[in-house]
């Protein structure tokens, strides 16, 4: 097996409720291959979303080692999480958060002026990601003026536009129907066999039969698979 | 439950209501203080009448008909304080012109008998002591005024020799007997003290000696007499709404003692007079101040509308919950009410004690130290009164309630979907149609009407308040007049902001490429909040800038201003000029000896022209089918060696043609007004009336001037030009043509001269000049000097003083607008918390997100800042040029270099705090925390 792409090892989470801490994760410890496709399922409360927030940097674990590319999380800045995030995540939200004043190649674009990434070249990436997704002839529509499916595939080909080799995705399909929650999920499946790293959570069984594997997780620990 | 209700939000928004009760707290502050500097400027202006013409109200004496010129102490003023109950004292005095004779020198002086007891005004000691009456050895002490003692060259110690002339009755309808011997009475004093005074008669009389009104009473053989009275009323009268209030209510008590005391009595009142004249210029300032508080408190508003608006849609779930759980719509209308109450009840509270505080500590020691920049020495009382302090609650509370009422109605209008459904709340739902089929007023057409009808409005308001006079709703038009100006300007000027945000984010992505990405397209696109703020900080400019541009504008032209209104270096006015009567000004009016021996004894005076007398008649053109009204004026001299030469234009022969008149008999130079008006040209003849019958005067045209300094009745406008332009001509022309054609020629020496105009030798000192011109003749020959120089001095130092009063103005706008422009930012980043937290997600760095709100938050404000200042300077400019124009005034063009930068640093401050505050509590946290959060 080659090296994985993200380790987690013995990961715990605890937020404070008042005086009282709550644990949120126990122990998780998780090993994903580049090219993977994982879905974390589980009740709410299972830890699932924390887990997905300390895998993409989002949020920091009480206790234990991720590593990305081999890159140890817990030892990095403030500063330089945001460049990791900015270099090797792409993430797609539930309520998809567009930039409301941004047309959709321009929130395409935003990531890669963060990245500084030449004009020409944002221009020719955010026209060919939004075609991808078959966006092409929406490029200059605002966010309000999409329907959510469309504002979800806008997402994605923003999470796509630095290139990240990671694809965290947080109930990417939860607001969209059936029909639109389907497309959005081959896209995303397209873009794993391409190679793509895809980690996402999502309460609905029918998406999740979109990943190679399924981890269920409750009370903070994975219930199949390695903890 | 409401104020528990209302409390408990209070918590939970903590910053939300510290903004809304602070920014409540500053302006309600600032308006109290402000209309506690209008109350106390009143009184301030009081006390400057006070200062200047003496600190009593009411001066009566006998009428100079009378058989006994003088007043019955103890019976008269038992009477005036019967007369009415607001006379709170009444004193003796002396005042009358004495011969004074002392060290061999003998002249003129004012006799000041006073009673050392009646405290009114202030002595300030220079030498010796102020010690009236009976001294040691039966000696009666005098304390002499400064000017009077380096007149005479007077000591402490010294003994100096008064004798009063007895006045003679007058006949009624008879002039006073001449030539007849008058009873004089002698007295000799000695100079206990050298002093100067300030309110125990008028500022002007500095020339006299105090003296103890018992000694006079000696002296002049008059127990128990005076020369008039003087009263004190209630200072409380002053205190009325407005000057000419007060003025009127001090008359009142005048017409009191007037009718208690007879026709034998002349009761005046200098001081109300004064007050009621001053009462206009007071009007207008207190609408300037009046309107820089209610645009204040307007901003204020705006700032609460945002934040409660903020609140309700916040609320909206709750709310729902509320009335699914019963409760009805008038408890979610008083929520918000209430909310807004609690907030003003607090603001208004703290606001009251700041603005007395800022009066007290700030506003009174300003005004006193203008007031001793005039040499005025006055204690004033902070006027915090509660008159004064309640008109600016109840506006502020009028301005809570308006901005609270649009987020109460919208509270109420919560639909219980909002709990079930947020997403479909928007949609139209059954407890929805009632009032979609309901008929109501429109109210948009009734504001737009009202809004094309308000000039016409204006205008008959205004007419009404003219016929009838009421000063109050004079204020409220003038003020309504500025508002609208303000608002439409700044609607008119709301156009250049977009312009300017792109300019600033062109200029700003040359310093910044990647946080001008994120700016240009919030700034361009986010709309309600963007125009809010913009308007906000465009209307705090207006104002500010166009004060400031016309302030800068006069500053600029103030040499030409002088030297256009004053025509020479020096200038000098007979008292005959403002004589209200032919029989005084003829008294006080100079020879033209005056020049040739008085003035050229003068060292450093240089060339002088004498004028005559104004003599208003009628020119026509010589068959009498065109004629206008014409103010003739006679000339000494030649009047190109004292007129500045770079401000006299003719466009009719040259300035040599002021020499030619004086050649030439019968020859005139007249304006170019005159000369289109009749339709006379260069070497035609205008037909001029002269005194007494059959007079008239054909005089040839020499000259047609467009200008000439120092002569506003030359000027160019024809319309003006035919109701009184000056006609020069030479002193002998002129007199033989206010000579009757039978009557001799009077002698060449005769008295005529009313002004002259003169330069300055030079290397000359022209305070030195100044000051022995005033010594010679300010008071003997009553000729009130001025030089170009000293004016300038003046006037630049009155100037100064005025920036600052704008300075300060700018900053009491501006402190509500920073709170404005700081409240929607919060409030603004607020919102889009969501999208800072996928930003952050996606990998933008703290200090990449502030600052990407930093420039966004400079962008719309300074765009609107200059938009505001561009809207005031124009103007400003255009109300400059208009004056000009019509005053037909050269002009200088001038850009205001202080208000206008200190608009642009409050407001990039303001920006820069509000956005580095307000981002920095959502940047600081996490990016799933903030993603939480929604």
């Amino acid at each position: 097996m080659t090296s994985p792409i993200i380790f987690v090892d013995n990961i715990h989470k605890s937020y404070l409720m008042g005086k009282e801490a709550v644990p949120a994760l126990r122990g998780v410890s998780l090993e994903i291959a580049r090219g993977d496709f994982i879905c974390l399922m589980g009740p709410s409360g299972s830890g699932k979303t924390t887990l997905l927030n300390i895998i993409g940097g989002l949020d920091e674990p009480s206790r234990g080692h991720i590593t990305i590319e081999g890159e140890n999380l817990v030892a990095l800045s403030e500063n330089k999480l945001a460049t990791l995030r900015l270099q090797k995540m792409g993430f797609v939200f539930q309520n998809y958060n567009l930039l409301a004043n941004f047309t959709a190649r321009e929130n395409v674009e935003a990531p890669m002026v963060l990245a500084k990434v030449s004009r020409k070249e944002r221009m020719q990436r955010s026209m060919t990601l939004l075609e991808r997704v078959g966006l092409g002839d929406r490029a200059h529509h605002y966010p309000g003026e999409l329907s959510g499916g469309q504002q979800q595939r806008v997402a994605i080909a923003r999470a796509l536009a630095n290139k990240p080799p990671i694809l965290i995705g947080d109930e990417m399909t939860g607001d969209l129907d059936s029909e639109s929650g389907f497309a959005i999920m081959r896209l995303v499946a397209e873009l794993n066999a391409e190679g793509m790293t895809v980690v996402f959570v999502t309460h609905d069984p029918r998406m999740a039969e979109f990943a190679k594997r399924l981890i269920h997780m409750q009370d903070g620990k994975i219930m199949n698979g390695s903890n | 439950m409401i104020l528990k209700y209302v409390l408990k939000n209070f918590r939970r928004r903590k910053v939300r209501t510290i903004l809304m009760v602070l920014s409540l707290m500053v302006s309600m502050g600032l308006l109290v203080a402000m209309s506690a500097t209008v109350e106390t400027i009143r009184r301030s202006n009081v006390e400057l009448i006070s200062s200047a013409i003496g600190r009593y109200d009411l001066r009566i004496q006998r009428i100079d008909t009378s058989p006994d010129p003088f007043v019955p102490v103890s019976s008269a003023s038992q009477a005036i304080l019967q007369a009415d109950n607001h006379i709170t004292a009444v004193h003796p005095r002396f005042i009358a012109d004495v011969e004074l004779n002392a060290h061999g020198r003998q002249g003129n002086a004012t006799l000041i008998a006073i009673d050392p007891t009646e405290n009114i005004g202030q002595v300030e000691v220079v030498e010796g002591v102020y010690e009236l009456g009976n001294m040691a050895g039966g000696a009666s002490g005098t304390a002499v005024l400064e000017q009077t003692a380096r007149a005479y060259n007077l000591q402490v110690g010294d003994t100096v020799d008064v004798a009063y002339s007895f006045p003679q009755p007058r006949e009624k309808g008879q002039p006073s007997p001449a030539g007849s011997s008058q009873r004089r009475a002698a007295a000799r004093f000695v100079i206990t003290g050298i002093v100067r005074q300030n309110g125990v008669i008028g500022l002007g009389a500095n020339d006299g000696l105090l003296v103890d009104i018992a000694d006079a009473q000696t002296f002049l053989g008059l127990p128990d007499r005076a020369g008039q009275l003087i009263a004190l009323v209630d200072p409380a009268l002053y205190e009325a709404g407005n000057a000419e209030a007060a003025a009127l209510a001090v008359r009142n008590v005048a017409v009191n003692v007037q009718t208690a005391l007879g026709d034998q009595y002349l009761t005046s009142a200098e001081k109300a007079s004064v007050l009621d004249q001053s009462a206009e210029a007071f009007l207008v300032l207190q609408a300037l101040i009046n309107t820089y508080g209610l645009m204040a408190l307007g901003v204020v508003g705006l700032l609460v509308h945002t934040l409660v608006m903020t609140n309700v849609q916040e609320q909206k779930r709750e709310m729902a919950v509320l009335r699914i759980l019963g409760s009805q719509r008038n408890l979610l209308f008083a929520l918000v009410i209430a909310e807004v109450a609690v907030v003003g009840l607090l603001g208004v509270s703290l606001g009251i004690v700041l603005g007395q505080m800022i009066t007290r500590y700030a506003v009174v020691p300003f005004i006193q130290w203008q007031m001793s920049q005039q040499g005025l020495v006055t204690t004033i009382e902070p006027a915090v009164s509660v008159a004064a302090m309640l008109p600016a609650i109840i506006a502020a509370f009028v301005v809570l309630f308006l901005s609270a009422l649009r987020p109460a109605q919208d509270a109420a209008k919560t639909k219980v979907i909002h709990a079930i459904n947020p997403g479909a709340a928007n949609n139209i739902q059954l407890e929805d149609l009632e009032s979609l089929r309901e008929r109501r007023p429109n109210t948009k057409l009734f504001i737009i009407g009202l809004g094309m009808m308000f000039v016409v409005l204006m205008v008959i308001g205004l007419d009404i308040v003219s016929t009838f006079g009421f000063p109050a709703a004079e204020a409220a038009i003038f003020l309504a007049a500025i508002l609208l100006m303000v608002v439409g300007v700044g609607f008119v000027f709301f156009i250049v902001t977009r312009p300017m945000e792109k300019v600033l984010l062109a200029v700003m992505s040359l310093l910044a490429p990647r946080l001008t990405f994120f700016a240009k397209r919030n700034v361009g696109r986010g709309h309600a909040r963007n125009t809010l703020i913009s308007l906000l900080v465009l209307f705090s400019g207006v104002l500010p800038s166009f004060l400031a541009t016309q302030t800068a504008m006069s500053n600029a032209n103030i040499e030409t201003d002088v030297r256009l209104s004053m025509g020479a270096p020096v200038e000098m006015n007979s008292f005959a000029r403002y004589a209200d009567e032919e029989e005084v000004a003829r008294q006080w009016r100079l020879p033209p000896s005056f020049i040739t021996e008085e003035l050229a004894a003068v060292p450093g005076l240089g060339t002088a022209v004498g004028l005559s007398r104004d003599y208003f008649t009628d020119a026509s053109d010589v068959i009498a089918m065109r004629n206008g009204r014409v103010t003739a004026v006679g000339v000494t001299g030649d009047l190109t060696a004292v007129l500045y030469p770079d401000m006299v234009i003719f466009t009719g022969g040259s300035p040599a043609a002021l020499a030619q008149i004086l050649q030439e008999p019968d020859t005139v130079v007249i304006s170019e007004g005159l000369a289109e008006g009749l339709a006379v040209p260069l070497g035609g003849i205008v037909k001029i009336r002269g005194e007494g019958l059959d007079h008239v005067t054909e005089m040839r045209v020499v000259g047609i001037a467009r200008r000439l300094p120092g002569f506003s009745g030359i000027g160019r406008i024809r319309t003006q030009a035919l109701n009184g332009s000056t006609v020069l001509m030479s002193l002998d022309s002129f007199r033989r043509l206010t000579t009757p054609l039978q009557t001799a020629l009077p002698p060449l020496d005769d008295p005529i001269l009313d002004r002259i105009l003169a330069t300055v030798a030079p290397g000359a000192d022209v305070h030195e000049v100044d000051a022995t011109l005033r010594d010679r003749f300010g008071l003997e020959d009553g000729v009130w000097t001025r030089l170009a120089d000293v004016e300038l001095q003046w006037m630049r130092d009155s100037r100064a003083q005025q920036q600052i009063f704008l300075l300060v103005l700018t900053l009491i706008s501006f402190t509500t607008a920073v709170f404005g422009v700081f409240a929607v930012i919060y409030v603004t980043v607020y919102a889009r918390r969501m999208e800072i937290g996928m930003m952050k997600a996606v990998g933008t760095r703290n200090w990449e997100l502030t600052g990407m709100l930093i420039v966004e938050s400079i962008a719309m404000t300074l765009s609107a800042a200059l938009a505001g200042i561009l809207a005031g300077a124009t103007m400003g400019y255009l109300f400059a040029y208009t004056d000009n124009l019509t005053a037909q005034r050269p002009m200088q063009f001038a850009i205001d270099t202080t208000v206008m930068p200190f608009i642009v640093i409050l407001v990039v401050l303001a920006s820069v705090i509000g956005a580095a505050f307000s981002a920095r509590r959502i940047v600081k946290r996490k990016a799933v925390e903030i993603l939480r959060m929604g």
